[in-house]
């Protein structure tokens, strides 16, 4: 099974770009748990395998393009490569979403990274939705309900 | 009180506006690099230029170049790093260093990594550095280390022939890889002037039941102004709730309304 | 060049137009302020929350946004609201007070005519709730399982149930009965909706121990019906039918077949009377995943993977646990190093259940000693242990020596940890393989010496002391010295102080047989030490060996010029700064003027030696733990081993060793046993010690201020040998012991070791005192003493 309990994105110029904390870490620890981690991964070579120890949990990471995704899983049960699948799933609906996704994209419209996250992880960082076209969809409905103005008053 | 104070001076800052461009004197063809990078005609001979437009999806931003050189890349950092040169650090957005980086200046005698004083430059870590290496003919391995080396001492390196791994990962390199670094670095917000982006890149999703917002409301009106000049009575009502029952399956994609709450 | 000195003047003349900022705080102080404005326009907010969440991740304090978020939240214009709950997952947790304000609008918007806006109030929830939340809403969330159509909002409100139960496990009666009613709604299955199924039965199998369920059996037998809907999933996924949208490298949905394997493990784990009569199913499934998935894919690998957890964490058939080892090994041989890493830890895991299949696959596994990847070399390493047996020993310990030869620096750690592994390993095994494990530690210490703590060195020192097959030692001695004093450049680094300790104290035990066999000039053993003692004159410990060896060396050669060399040795420390060398050096230089035989005798070869025990070894990292901090950092070879075994089956020529003064410690035992000294208890003397073969007295000599002066005298009742003597004070005070008259007794002689405390308190002592009966056979006794007197 997969519980992710944080998901960051880190740049390759080791900047956060976006961090997810599915369970309650106090501010100290998410921002030793960031530093840490943006060193740690950076400094990782390619032939490494994108799992390793840290602190008490485990960490699966992967690197698209110039950004390094990061995820945090604490349970024993957690299934390593599939946490790697989830980031991919991820990633590819980003890249869909934004039509080749890159780290501008992501500075500019991190509030809908973080929308079609929640469309795939929900509550304390369980896979909710598999289908990557289910999770555009929703995304893209909702988008288009800010757009129309005030819709509920229309309809009521 | 004394504490304020400091905090105070600390926060004067000058604003991170300039661009240096740092060339080996190995370098030759500087004119096209600094073409390809900015998209504008730059003499390389000239050491300021002025204004120079940036241009992305999402915004744009004037920044000067400043174009400098060196013989010896040692040399040049001990000058740059130093107390003298505090306020041009910290005039600057970042810097990308042109040269060969050929076995001569790559191996472990630690040319190179003599970048590492920028690294201990008071606020440097808010900055970019980059080196464009515009010949790198050193085998994966070396490079890779050189790379991870680098990095330690906040130095990115970048080839203009890549590596495997950037291909591995779709990654950019080269110019391209400069200008996304040029691209993400935080510009001060009143520098940059934001573009309006297009919304709605994302229809092809919403095609499925067919739900094009404004479609809908187009429909609605329509409906709206049928029904006023329907005649009372049974035919009029039931337009009505076929026209809204209609109207809410486009909405709530694929379950009918009276499925919902009201 | 000059050319940034162009660039300041051009920065400074701008300076004083450039604006005075500081972005980040300034910013968020004019959000701040503007947030407070409560005329501001809806659009103006949005726009600041959105500033504010990026605020958040430059890691800006940005807790004064909390109220903007339920501001935002309340509106009913979509585009606030979805901001406000996408500000309040990322900004809030459940620790929040500003939460009990949520409670009504969320409540309200569970229930809206929007399905966006119902399924924002539930992912907030679910991401939120406190237990006082949960209490409060699961009824609106109730509401939408019960009736709503919609598998969108269904397969949120599952997951949102799943994490109400998680924190308030009182409200698992009111959900459980939705896994079931669910299931059976097939337009409400979609892989979305299944995902939310499966959690809530994942976390109704897990929250049991949480609160006292008066209808638990019910519940899990409700839970458990449910097993042949979940099977006839995992089948119809694992069918050859092609899905698109769910399809990742050839495998469907893996994320949905890893959480249906999951569920099932725990529910075979809970209820294993419940769930009997379906395993022989399970069974069928799990080979068919195991044997018919096309492995290649990390997506298969993932699944492949919770099927093999499944079948150790449920110890299904044996036929199973062997073809889940071989699915392990395969992951092993393959490519991707995500896999192998899983593969080796699980293999870690079910090695005790299946020893012997897990070691069929040795060669994948020393494969994987070699692999770039560091963690994956540590992981096959402790593997390589794990199924070391007496059959796969040599094949996998000359694995583990070309690892080691292939390391490098950065290894460090692993490679300290397989030395530690290795010396234990040969340390539990029987003799028969003596020469080779001797050879092989020597080869160690080669590759790898410069990591190797001294400690370590002296357990190889050890087996290399005690081996019986002198023929063998005498080589594996040639071999090392011909390394060192060959000269061959880049054989051991310059850094290998293991290797160079391990040389000297050849030199120092075995100069004997060398010179005797001609193997190696005295002038020149002499001239390698004399190099050491002045190329590495900061490492303590290998000083002190070169001073023994030195020493040992004097009395086995005749030649004038090399005599000399070594004393010069030992005399270029009596000045030592370092204490203990001094000391050492000192006492040294006093035995080098003994008369040539008696020299000879005291600095006899070292006896056989038992290793420590792992009590023991505990005792004495103990007693070195509380030694205090003055304690020389040398530790000695011999200091574990007097302290806990004493010789057996020693030679003939045996004394007490003259190594023994290196022993520091509030434990002492005596530097030398003369030779026939007798003398007589005096009267003065308390009797402290009697047994059937000896009895103790002891008396004070002096005390005073600077210290006492005591005498402790055995006399023997029955005939004994090699006596030691042990003793211990306080940690108050501090122990010198002087010369044992005699290590030898007939019955009814006596012999007198003489004792010096200093430091302060009661005058009290353990003694131990061993001896070798007239059957060989080694006896301890031991006893405390305390006297009246106090220093």
């Amino acid at each position: 099974m997969v519980q992710i309990d944080y998901m960051l994105m880190i740049s390759r110029q080791g900047k956060v770009r976006l961090m997810r904390w599915f369970c309650p870490y106090s501010a100290k620890d998410k921002n030793k748990i960031c530093r840490e981690l943006t060193t740690t991964v950076l400094s990782r070579k390619t032939k490494m395998c994108n799992i390793l120890e840290y602190q008490d949990h485990k960490v699966v990471y992967k690197r698209y393009a110039s950004l390094y995704f990061v995820c945090g899983i604490n349970s024993d049960a957690n299934n390593e490569l599939l946490t790697l699948e989830i980031i991919h799933r991820y990633v590819e609906a980003m890249d869909t979403y934004f039509n080749n996704v890159c780290e501008l994209d992501i500075i500019f419209n991190f509030s809908k990274a973080y929308e079609i996250l929640n469309e795939i992880l929900i509550c304390d960082g369980a896979i909710t939705e598999t289908s990557k076209h289910s999770i555009l969809k929703t995304v893209a409905s909702m988008d288009a309900l800010e757009t129309s103005d005030n819709l509920d008053q229309v309809l009521s | 009180m004394e504490q304020e104070e400091t905090k105070h001076n600390h926060a004067v800052e000058i604003l991170p506006s300039k661009v240096l461009i740092v060339f080996s004197n190995e370098v030759l063809n500087r004119e096209d690099i600094l073409m390809n990078i900015f998209n504008v005609s730059v003499d390389p001979s000239r050491q300021i230029h002025r204004d120079v437009h940036w241009s992305n999806k999402y915004f744009t931003v004037n920044f000067d170049i400043y174009i400098d050189e060196f013989d010896y890349l040692d040399e040049w950092v001990n000058e740059f790093c130093c107390a003298e040169f505090d306020d041009l650090r910290q005039a600057l957005a970042g810097c990308i260093l042109i040269m060969p980086c050929k076995d001569r200046n790559t191996g472990n005698d630690g040319n190179l990594y003599k970048l590492a004083l920028l690294g201990k430059c008071k606020g440097w870590d808010e900055k970019f550095a980059i080196i464009l290496a515009t010949d790198l003919n050193v085998d994966e391995d070396v490079r890779c280390r050189l790379e991870q080396g680098l990095l330690e001492t906040g130095v990115e390196l970048t080839s203009v022939t890549g590596s495997d791994t950037e291909k591995e990962y779709g990654e950019t390199f080269g110019i391209q890889r400069i200008k996304e670094v040029i691209d993400t670095f935080e510009w001060p917000p009143e520098m940059i002037k934001r573009r309006d982006q297009t919304a709605g890149k994302l229809t092809k999703f919403l095609e499925e039941p067919a739900f094009p917002l404004e479609d809908i409301m187009s429909q609605l009106q329509q409906a709206r102004a049928k029904y006023l000049k329907m005649n009372p009575g049974e035919e009029r009502d039931n337009f009505a709730h076929e026209m809204a029952d209609e109207l809410g399956r486009n909405l709530y994609g694929s379950s009918p309304v009276s499925d919902l709450f009201f | 060049m000059g050319s940034l000195r162009t660039f300041i003047k051009d920065v400074r003349g701008a300076k004083t137009l450039a604006e005075e900022r500081s972005i980040v705080t300034k910013e968020s102080a004019r959000i701040r302020t503007k947030l407070k404005d409560d005329h501001l326009p809806q659009e103006k907010r949005r726009k600041n929350i959105h500033k504010l969440l990026y605020l958040h991740i430059l890691g800006e304090k940005t807790h004064f946004a909390q109220v903007e978020c339920i501001n935002l939240i309340a509106s009913d214009d979509f585009r606030d609201k979805r901001l406000g709950y996408l500000a309040a997952m990322i900004l809030l947790d459940e620790h929040q007070e500003v939460l009990t304000l949520l409670t009504n609008l969320i409540s309200n918007d569970l229930t809206h005519p929007n399905r966006y806006v119902v399924s924002l109030a539930l992912s907030t929830l679910g991401s939120l709730t406190s237990p006082e939340l949960a209490r409060d809403l699961y009824p609106d969330v109730e509401t939408i399982l019960a009736r709503s159509t919609d598998e969108f909002l269904v397969k949120k409100a599952l997951q949102c149930a799943a994490k109400l139960i998680e924190r308030d496990a009182s409200l698992l009666e009111i959900f459980y009965p939705y896994v079931g009613t669910i299931l059976k709604s097939h337009h409400l299955c979609t892989h979305g909706g299944l995902l939310g199924v499966v959690k809530l039965c994942q976390v109704a199998l897990s929250c049991r121990p949480q609160y006292e369920y008066d209808n638990y059996p019910e519940i899990l037998q409700s839970l458990v019906a449910n097993i042949p809907e979940l099977f006839s999933l995992l089948q119809d996924m694992n069918s050859t039918s092609f899905n698109p949208e769910y399809d990742v490298g050839g495998t469907c949905d893996p994320f949905l077949q890893v959480e249906l394997l999951y569920t099932l493990r725990l529910m075979f784990e809970l209820a294993p009377q419940g769930t009997d009569r379906y395993k022989n199913k399970l069974n069928d499934i799990l080979t068919k995943i195991a044997t018919n998935s096309d492995g290649s894919k990390n997506a298969a690998h993932a699944v492949l993977y919770e099927c093999v957890r499944t079948i150790f964490a449920l110890q299904l058939d044996q036929s199973l646990k062997i073809l889940g080892v071989n699915v392990l090994a395969k992951f092993l041989g393959g490519k991707d190093n995500n896999t192998k890493y899983v593969g080796l830890n699980t293999l870690l895991d079910v090695v005790p259940q299946e020893p012997n299949a897990v070691q069929k696959h040795r060669k994948f596994i020393s494969r994987c000693l070699f692999d770039p990847d560091i963690s994956i070399r540590a992981r096959a390493v402790e593997l390589t242990f794990a199924i070391l047996n007496d059959s796969n020993m040599t094949e996998l310990v000359e694995e583990l020596l070309s690892f080691l030869k292939g390391s490098d620096d950065q290894d460090k750690d692993l490679i300290i940890s397989t030395v530690n592994h290795l010396v234990n390993h040969f340390d539990s095994r029987t003799p028969d393989q003596e020469n080779w494990a001797i050879d092989v530690m020597v080869q160690v210490l080669k590759v790898v010496g410069q990591h190797i703590s001294l400690d370590k060195v002296s357990e190889v020192l050890l087996m290399i002391n005690n081996g019986q097959d002198l023929n063998h030692k005498l080589q594996v001695i040639q071999q090392i010295l011909t390394v060192s004093l060959g000269r061959l450049e880049g054989v051991v680094k310059g850094d290998n102080l293991a290797w160079k300790l391990m040389s000297v104290w050849c030199i120092g035990e075995y100069g004997d047989i060398l010179l005797q066999k001609n193997i190696f000039s005295d002038t020149r053993l002499a001239e390698y030490l004399s190099a050491l003692n002045h190329m590495y004159s900061d490492s303590i410990m290998l000083i002190g060996y070169v001073l023994t060896a030195a020493l040992k060396l004097s009395s086995k050669t005749n030649n004038p010029g090399c005599v000399e060399e070594l004393r010069q040795i030992i005399m270029g420390h009596t000045r030592d700064t370092n204490l203990m060398l001094q000391n050492k050096s000192y006492q040294y230089s006093i035995i080098f003027n003994q008369p040539a035989g008696l020299k000879h005798d005291i600095l006899g070869a070292m006896p056989f030696f038992e290793k420590k025990s792992k009590g023991g070894s505990d005792k004495v990292s103990l007693q070195k733990n509380m030694a205090p901090p003055t304690k020389p950092v040398e530790s000695s070879l011999l200091l574990d081993l007097l302290e806990t075994s004493p010789p057996r089956n020693p030679p003939t020529k045996f004394h007490n060793d003259v190594l023994a003064s290196q022993v520091e410690n509030d434990t002492r035992t005596a530097p030398l046993a003369g030779n026939g000294v007798y003398a007589s208890v005096p009267e003065n003397a308390a009797q402290c010690y009697t047994s059937s073969e000896m009895a103790v007295f002891m008396r004070i000599k002096s005390v005073g201020p600077e210290g006492a002066e005591l005498e402790l005298f055995v006399r023997a009742v029955v005939p004994m040998h090699n006596v030691q003597i042990f003793a211990a004070v306080s940690k108050t005070q501090k122990l010198i012991l002087g010369t044992l008259s005699s290590a030898s007794l007939e019955s009814d002689q006596v012999c007198v070791q003489e004792l010096r405390v200093s430091g302060s308190g009661k005058l009290k002592f353990r003694i131990k005192i061993v001896h070798q009966g007239s059957d060989m056979n080694l006896k301890t006794e031991q006893f405390d003493h305390k006297f009246d007197q106090s220093l």
